[in-house]
């Protein structure tokens, strides 16, 4: 992470850069992480003529302080080169430390170069390593690491696979394709969390869902009003409201379905929502005091 | 004429000589001759054979007491009797002998008492036995060391004694036929006595063998103990080659059963692990010498049955119960069961289907039967037809720990069978994660042994872990060994699969890596440079995500897993790559963050010596002699068996423990760590009398080399037999 602000400050772009390539080293045997339902997998489809990433170590050191302070450097300059420099040298095999130190640049690169590298580091058998791989495909979000993103859904380390269902609700992350899978884990979690606020994945599948879903996504999302945890449904909802591609209709049946719960958390909600200094539109605003009021206090 | 002269003298020698010289069971009684057992012999073949009922006699599960007496095949209650009885009982004819406080005692079928005789004080039943109207009982029970017994012979109407013989023998489950009670005593004697005077008027005298129990069958009469004797002239010899007996010595049947039930200890009334673990079979008279029927021995261990053939020991099939069978009879034909719920069953010798049921409406916790060998229920079974695949794989698997014997014992009969079919439910087995250890540990090295249905262990690849999906990884390392061993190349993709798939298991990857190596297919070739190239350095801590102390998530033995996965794809990219391949070799050999035994392996592989880092005391460096590399692959733990094999060669310094040790059990049991290399420590012995003798012994046992950090082993040391 201190990589990525010193990345930053440093002024590095984080656009993502245009999906070019869809490395492949293996193609006879290379290894498929397991698809989600839905069907993506973790490389998709080839995109474009980015050449493939040699492994090769591309500072002529193994120290793995020099090595960090090369990848530094390195993104300090022409990111393209950087990217291809900093991902040959993960695929070269390097210490852990280099390698959450690289995947944290190539993350804040936001490079299609990096993507071989990111794709090979998703698979690491290090789970800490992976969530740094989430973090870095979340960053450069080129189409095969969207579908290796919804194959961590599956991943056997909670943290890996709640980071990446949170990572492709992010902004132009997940697309239409991560939904099918999103409310696989969404459902899967919610039967297996035993907490009472339920688990971490579900909760992050949840709101990426209202992030990235269609009118439908939203609508089917209400059904669970009942099911879901409280906390999981209202942060998915507020990722909702907050969206203006979602039509007033369908916000205004969030807050009536919200309403219709009568509970103290429902109330808060929506008390919170039409706050006059929130950016509710009015009808909505009102709806929801409207809807708060026929809930009530509550008793000291 | 001459035979006739020749009958003459035998009668006057068995029905008056030797019976008047000596008293029964006279230790100076001679072995009876071929002439007088062919004379015993013709009586017995020409003895009338009484009608009897097919019943069953339920014991309840205890605290309740009694007994219930159920007509076969209809299920209906003859009778019912609250006495509390001690042992099991004997079913004569219409008669139900059972010992309840210091008697023996008979009820009607209906469960009217009879008659009681007393037991002698302190007796127990040892068996009964009925010729007409007269009922041989042997009394004793406490084996066949305890040389107290008693030899009474009443008339099966009155319970008038008409021969009581209270003798310093140990006397065995007997037989009567013929007008003789045929009793085994201290193991190796077999007598006749005329039943109308109490004389004995024969002897056989085993003098290489043991004789526990004598019964009739129709017209034959058979005894043994650890074989089936039918008897004849030969017997005079006492001599187990001259009298050809049938014998069952297969090993491994689950829980080790006798051959035939101990004639000398009183069989117990309640539950009895001895009449829940044995062998059934019952002898068939229609065969010219010793044998049994359908020629089938069936092995029962709790709700396991398998029949095996007789002859081979081969199984035949396999059958599981849903509970525990409490009672089990053979037939022509097939089995007859009851379980402890009351429900009855006949399974048919020819595939296990149950060719029968009943519900006999009991909570039992014994049956004991009386069945014609000709008894035949009728159908209602309606089992559909099972392979015999089938069911060994339904005996295999199951949750019930008790059952881990036969459940290792159907892997290995599984093992037997050279199909594909076999091979995929071993298959089936190994992936199967809530299963013992032990067993998918069996399966697994039965697996490593196949040579056919590779298929189903590629298919059974096909499967990776996936918290969505619900998917378990599967067995990788067994699998991987069994494809190495079938060298079916068409594995190498859905291994390498697995290779990269951060689900599989640590322990798995070594195995894994080494069937690669092994199948030493090109193919592999990519994927295993990738993986020691990627990993080679993958040592140390990782900041985590956000910043913060940076942590090493991952565990010592899972470092020196990885390390050994890579020191075997060093050995197969030596041995399979390319120039370009040997370079990355040659990289990790320069990279000092490669781990040391990585480094050795590497430059063994390449054909010189790795740098080393290491040093004595002396500060001289250390060069570690890298292991030559081995074809097999480590298994992920030891077996049973491996660890039997590896004590065997202690036995000798073991049973030297025993001396002069004023008790001497039979078995022995060690528990103790190991380690992969194979090294054992920390052994108790029990019973802890043997600790200081035992315990350095265990200690010198080199075990086979496995991939286990450090496992618990068990081994039980049998003092009695190797």
């Amino acid at each position: 992470m201190r990589v990525v602000m010193l990345v930053l400050a440093a002024g590095v772009a984080l656009a993502p850069a245009v999906v070019t390539a869809q490395p492949s080293r293996r193609p006879a045997v290379h290894a498929h992480s397991p698809a989600p339902p839905g069907g993506a997998t973790s490389t998709g489809a080839p995109e474009g003529s980015i050449p493939p990433i040699d492994p090769v170590n591309h500072w002529d050191t193994t120290d793995s302080d020099e090595l960090i302070a090369h990848i530094q450097r390195a993104a300090l300059g022409p990111p393209g080169p950087a990217a291809r420099a900093i991902a040959g040298t993960l695929l070269s095999g390097v210490t852990p430390r280099v390698a959450a130190t690289g995947l944290d640049a190539l993350g804040a690169l936001g490079r299609v170069e990096g993507t071989e590298a990111v794709l090979r580091f998703l698979d690491h058998r290090r789970a800490s390593l992976r969530r740094h791989a989430v973090a870095a495909a979340a960053g450069i979000h080129s189409r095969p690491l969207v579908r290796a993103l919804e194959a961590r859904l599956g991943d056997g380390d909670a943290d890996v696979r709640a980071e990446a269902a949170a990572a492709l609700g992010d902004h132009d992350v997940g697309d239409h394709a991560s939904l099918a899978p999103l409310w696989s884990a969404f459902d899967r979690d919610l039967n297996a969390a035993l907490r009472p606020d339920g688990s971490q994945l579900a909760h992050n599948a949840c709101v990426s869902i209202a992030k990235i879903g269609t009118v439908e996504d939203i609508d089917r999302l209400l059904g669970y009003l009942r099911r879901a945890p409280f906390g999981t449904m209202s942060d998915a909802f507020r990722a909702a409201l907050e969206r203006q591609d979602i039509p007033e209709a369908t916000k205004l049946r969030i807050v009536q379905s919200v309403g219709d719960l009568a509970t103290i958390e429902a109330r808060a909600f929506l008390l919170t929502y039409a706050n006059p200094r929130g950016h509710a539109p009015a009808p909505l605003a009102e709806a929801a005091r409207t809807a708060a009021a026929h809930i009530g206090e509550p008793s000291p | 004429m001459t035979r006739a002269i020749a009958l003459v003298s035998v009668l006057v020698f068995v029905g008056c000589g030797t019976a008047s010289r000596y008293p029964a069971f006279d230790l100076q009684y001679p072995a009876s001759s071929s002439a007088a057992l062919a004379f015993v012999l013709a009586r017995v073949q020409t003895a009338p054979t009484a009608e009897t009922s097919a019943v069953a006699v339920l014991l309840p599960t205890p605290p309740a007491q009694g007994f219930t007496v159920v007509e076969l095949p209809s299920g209906r209650r003859l009778g019912q009797v609250g006495a509390p009885v001690d042992g099991r009982p004997v079913v004569l004819g219409d008669l139900v002998l059972a010992h309840v406080h210091n008697t023996v005692t008979a009820w009607s079928l209906e469960g009217i008492q009879r008659w009681s005789v007393p037991d002698g004080g302190g007796l127990a039943l040892d068996g009964a036995a009925r010729d007409g109207d007269r009922v041989v009982i042997t009394l004793g029970g406490m084996g066949v060391t305890q040389r107290d017994g008693a030899l009474v012979i009443v008339d099966a109407r009155t319970g008038a004694a008409s021969t009581r013989l209270r003798v310093v023998h140990a006397l065995g489950s007997p037989a009567a036929v013929g007008g003789y009670a045929v009793v085994p005593w201290d193991g190796q004697n077999l007598s006749l006595f005329d039943l109308d005077g109490g004389a004995e008027v024969a002897r056989v005298r085993s003098r290489d063998d043991v004789i526990s129990f004598a019964r009739r069958e129709g017209p034959a009469l058979y005894f043994g103990a650890r074989a089936l004797y039918r008897f004849a002239p030969d017997d005079a010899s006492g001599e187990r080659a001259a009298a050809v007996p049938y014998t069952f010595t297969h090993e491994g049947i689950p829980g080790t059963p006798p051959f035939s039930r101990d004639g000398y200890i009183a069989a117990r009334g309640g539950i009895d692990a001895r009449g829940r673990v044995r062998l059934a079979w019952r002898p068939d008279p229609s065969l010219a010498g010793a044998g049994v029927t359908d020629a089938t021995v069936y092995a029962v261990f709790y709700r396991d049955v398998f029949a095996l053939d007789a002859a081979s020991g081969a199984v035949r099939w396999a059958y599981v119960h849903p509970t525990d069978i409490a009672g089990v009879e053979v037939v022509h034909g097939g089995l007859v069961l009851v379980d402890e719920q009351g429900r009855a069953a006949m399974l048919a010798a020819a595939d296990g289907r149950a060719a029968w049921r009943a519900d006999l409406g009991a909570s039992v916790a014994q049956a004991v039967f009386q069945l014609p060998l000709e008894f035949v229920p009728p159908s209602n079974g309606g089992d559909a037809p099972r392979g015999r695949v089938d069911g060994l794989l339904d005996a295999a698997g199951g949750t019930d720990t008790r059952l881990l014997p036969a459940q290792i014992f159907a892997v290995r009969a599984l093992a037997a069978m050279d199909l594909p079919e076999a091979t995929r439910a071993l298959v089936a087995i190994v992936d199967h994660r809530s299963f013992p250890r032990d067993l998918r540990a069996a399966a697994g090295d039965a697996l490593a042994h196949r040579t056919t249905g590779a298929d189903a262990m590629i298919e059974a690849l096909d499967t990776h872990y996936n918290y969505v999906r619900q998917t378990e990884a599967p067995a990788v390392g067994l699998l991987a060994r069994g494809i190495a061993a079938a060298h079916d190349t068409h594995g190498v993709a859905a291994l390498v699969s697995h290779l990269d798939d951060p689900a599989t298991p640590m322990a798995e990857l070594p195995p894994l890596v080494a069937a690669l190596r092994e199948l030493n297919d090109p193919a592999a070739l990519p994927a295993l440079v990738d993986f020691v190239r990627f990993y080679h350095a993958d040592v140390g801590a990782v900041p985590p995500v956000g910043g913060g102390d940076a942590i090493d998530d991952r565990q010592g033995p899972d470092q020196d897993l990885l390390s050994a996965a890579m020191e075997q794809a060093v050995l197969a990219i030596a041995h399979m790559g390319s120039a370009a391949d040997q370079r990355v070799l040659d990289d990790l050999l320069a990279d000092p963050n490669t781990p040391q035994s990585v480094r050795v392996a590497t430059a063994h592989a390449r054909g010189g010596h790795a740098e080393t880092t290491e040093e004595t005391p002396d500060g001289e460096p250390v060069h570690h002699d890298p292991t030559p590399p081995t074809f097999h692959v480590p298994p992920a733990q030891l077996s049973g068996d491996d660890i039997n094999d590896a004590f065997a060669p202690q036995r000798e310094a073991l049973l030297a423990c025993l001396d002069n040790a004023p008790s001497r059990p039979a078995q022995v049991r060690m528990e103790f760590f190991y380690a992969s290399d194979g090294t054992v420590s920390h052994v108790t012995v029990i019973p802890a009398a043997f600790q200081p003798c035992m315990a350095p012994i265990a200690e010198r046992v080199r075990l086979p080399v496995s991939l286990v950090g450090r496992e618990i082993g068990t081994y039980n040391f049998n003092t009695t037999a190797p």
